[in-house]
């Protein structure tokens, strides 16, 4: 089966600021993290997917159509939700929906209100005096309403507690299995990602660092921690984002078998989480080799 | 589509019944311009302000970026504005209408609305609505804000001005009698306006999609 | 059939699930013919990557300790009874070998460990 959302050579610029060559591709059944550093291209990445941006260059298809020249189709397949809210804070969550309801041919109602209920999303209110969280519940339930077969999600736990981001994950893993179906999810809290994203693609100063699954990623990733004693120069050349303190030195090594070879028995070398992965190759970008 | 004509509506629900206070209001402070100068200022007035209210009310939501991303195409999204404001147009007409009515039955001196009055106060609109969407469309609420505000005042004074009979002196001969033929026959004037002001419309309306094709939204 | 994940150990997750599902079906709580949660039901209610537990089915399957029905989902293997005592028998070597390497950090001489295992055999 063709991959649910596939990203080839996308390009884009803005004033000094340019977003190249993004290439990725999210088989169906799977939820991918979109990470990177704020201005690193990732907002950017999927106003090019939605075609809210004029792309320069690549293109994007989703369940295998091209967003340009099927706009309307593609749009019937997405469910998106944003970090801000969109819809009109002067009407209620229900006056929003049947506005919105009828442009979807396969909207379902009987869905709407199960997500209405599971959120007690209090639908009578004028938008404008939901919680941050409940304005995120909604657009979720609208996303989730339609028989959307990709969902994407720019930041949709930007500024929501801890218990409502589990309970936004809960969601999307439920919603994996119907194994046709997508998410990708842009974030910088990659805490969200741990648990439950299976391919995580990184974007640094408008370009993919890596897009890969993130068990092997963190399998060919570590962690390296050891004595001032132990960072030898084969190993200083060979870690990421070296950081040394008057104890000794950490860093990322994106080959753990090298890194175990070189060091021995002598340093520790950890799983990283992602949010180590990313904060590493930020920190360590342009003078390290990075190839995953 | 009408969903979202009924959607800027639906958002100005809240002040909807200015558009009385509007249709009184513009009749009294454009009592010296005349019949045409009030009833075009009251209905052209209302147009204006929820027209630019809806747009206003896209801008502060950013909803724009949400109907982008909804299965809508943006030709539908710009045709569905001007329905949008040709519904405002009507409103307008009808309040004005009632609140002339009202203030020559009052004994004031207003005349009852004609025909020839009527047509000019339409095409006033719709030479709004055509000057004003293009510049929207293309750079959006806020940078169109200048602009719409010159508009405005044009729109005030527009239904003066052409109530003031246009001589034939020193124009080309045809255009003489053409505009004879037009001063004698209201029906024909009307006729004339009306279809100036559709024609206008249309023009605007595919500029309008045109700019809109290459909006983008970051 | 608990399973529990540590998210936090050295050991990568999937593996986890590898050990814990091998051991119950050598301790026979699972049998062969028994039905495996589906992977997607698995990583549900893990709250884990649907690769982590597709991969730890694949590394069972690959030790014919599952077995895979397309369309039907996951089974545990019917098991050649000399086959499972082998396994078992690995097991139980590795868990000593485990326990003689702890002796010999102590200092502790073959005798005391056979002492200590007599006692042990005998108490449990």
């Amino acid at each position: 089966m063709e991959p649910i959302l596939e990203v080839k050579g996308l390009r884009k610029s803005f004033g000094d600021f340019t977003l190249k060559d993004i290439s990725f591709s999210l088989p169906r059944g799977f939820i991918m993290g979109l990470i990177g550093p704020n201005g690193s291209g990732k907002s950017t990445t999927i106003k090019l997917i939605m075609n809210l941006l004029k792309k320069e260059a690549g293109e994007v298809r989703v369940c295998g159509l091209d967003t340009d020249r099927h706009v309307l189709a593609v749009k019937q397949k997405i469910g998106f939700v944003y970090d801000e809210n969109h819809f009109y804070d002067e009407l209620t969550a229900l006056e929003m929906k049947r506005i919105v309801a009828p442009f979807y041919r396969e909207w379902d109602e009987e869905a709407f209100n199960y997500y209405v209920d599971r959120f007690q999303l209090p639908v009578r209110k004028k938008i404008k005096a939901l919680s941050k969280g409940n304005k995120m519940k909604f657009a979720l339930t609208v996303a989730l309403s339609h028989q959307a077969e990709l969902i994407i999600m720019d930041e949709p736990t930007a500024g929501l507690d801890p218990v409502m981001r589990s309970e936004l994950l809960e969601v999307l893993v439920e919603l994996l299995q119907d194994e046709r179906k997508g998410v990708l999810f842009s974030t910088h809290i990659t805490t969200d990602l741990d648990k439950v994203a299976d391919y995580i693609t990184m974007i640094n100063e408008g370009k993919v660092v890596f897009s890969v699954a993130k068990d092997t990623l963190q399998e060919t990733c570590g962690l390296v921690k050891g004595g001032k004693s132990q960072l030898t120069p084969e190993i200083r050349d060979r870690l990421i984002g070296l950081r040394e303190g008057s104890f000794g030195f950490e860093g990322l090594t994106t080959d753990r078998k090298q890194m175990e070879a070189l060091l021995g028995e002598r340093g520790v070398i950890e799983r990283p989480t992602v949010e180590e992965i990313m904060v590493y190759l930020v920190r360590g970008y342009g003078n390290a080799d990075i190839s995953l | 589509m009408l969903t979202l004509v009924f959607k800027d509506i639906l958002v100005q629900k809240n002040r909807l019944w200015l558009i009385v206070f509007y249709g009184v209001f513009m009749h009294i402070a454009l009592y010296s311009l005349g019949d045409i100068g009030a009833y075009g200022g009251a209905a052209v007035g209302i147009t204006y302000i929820f027209v630019l209210g809806a747009c206003a009310l896209d801008d502060k939501n950013r909803s724009e970026i949400l109907l982008n991303s909804l299965p809508i195409s943006r030709h539908s999204l710009v045709t569905a504005k001007y329905l949008t404001s040709l519904w405002f147009l009507a409103l307008g007409l009808v309040v004005s209408t009632l609140a002339g009515t009202v203030a020559h039955f009052a004994g004031l001196d207003r005349g009852l609305v004609n025909l020839g009055t009527l047509a000019v106060i339409v095409f006033t609109g719709l030479l709004f609505i055509s000057l004003y969407y293009p510049i929207y469309f293309l750079f959006g609420y806020l940078k169109a804000r200048y602009y719409n505000t010159l508009l405005f005042i044009a729109a005030l004074f527009v239904p003066a001005l052409s109530a003031t009979k246009v001589s034939g002196v020193g124009l080309p001969a045809w255009l003489g009698y053409f505009l004879e033929w037009f001063n004698r026959s209201q029906e024909a004037m009307a006729l004339g306006f009306l279809g100036a002001g559709l024609l206008f419309v249309i023009i605007s309306l595919l500029i309008s999609i045109k700019f809109y094709q290459e909006r983008e939204f970051a | 059939m608990d399973l529990i994940i540590v998210n936090s150990a050295a050991e990568p997750i999937y593996e986890q699930i590898v050990r814990q599902i091998k051991a119950m079906i050598l301790r026979v709580q699972l049998k062969g013919g028994d039905p495996l949660p589906s992977i997607r039901g698995l990583a549900k209610e893990l709250q884990i990557s649907v690769i982590t537990t597709k991969r730890a089915y694949d590394e069972l399957e690959k030790e014919g300790l599952i077995v895979s029905v397309g369309g039907k989902g996951s089974f545990v293997a019917e098991q050649n009874p000399e086959l499972l005592r082998e396994k078992k028998l690995k097991l139980i070597e590795d868990k000593l070998a485990e326990a003689v390497q702890d002796a010999k950090m102590l200092d502790l001489s073959l005798e005391e460990l056979q002492l200590m295992l007599k006692l042990l055999y005998e108490e449990v």
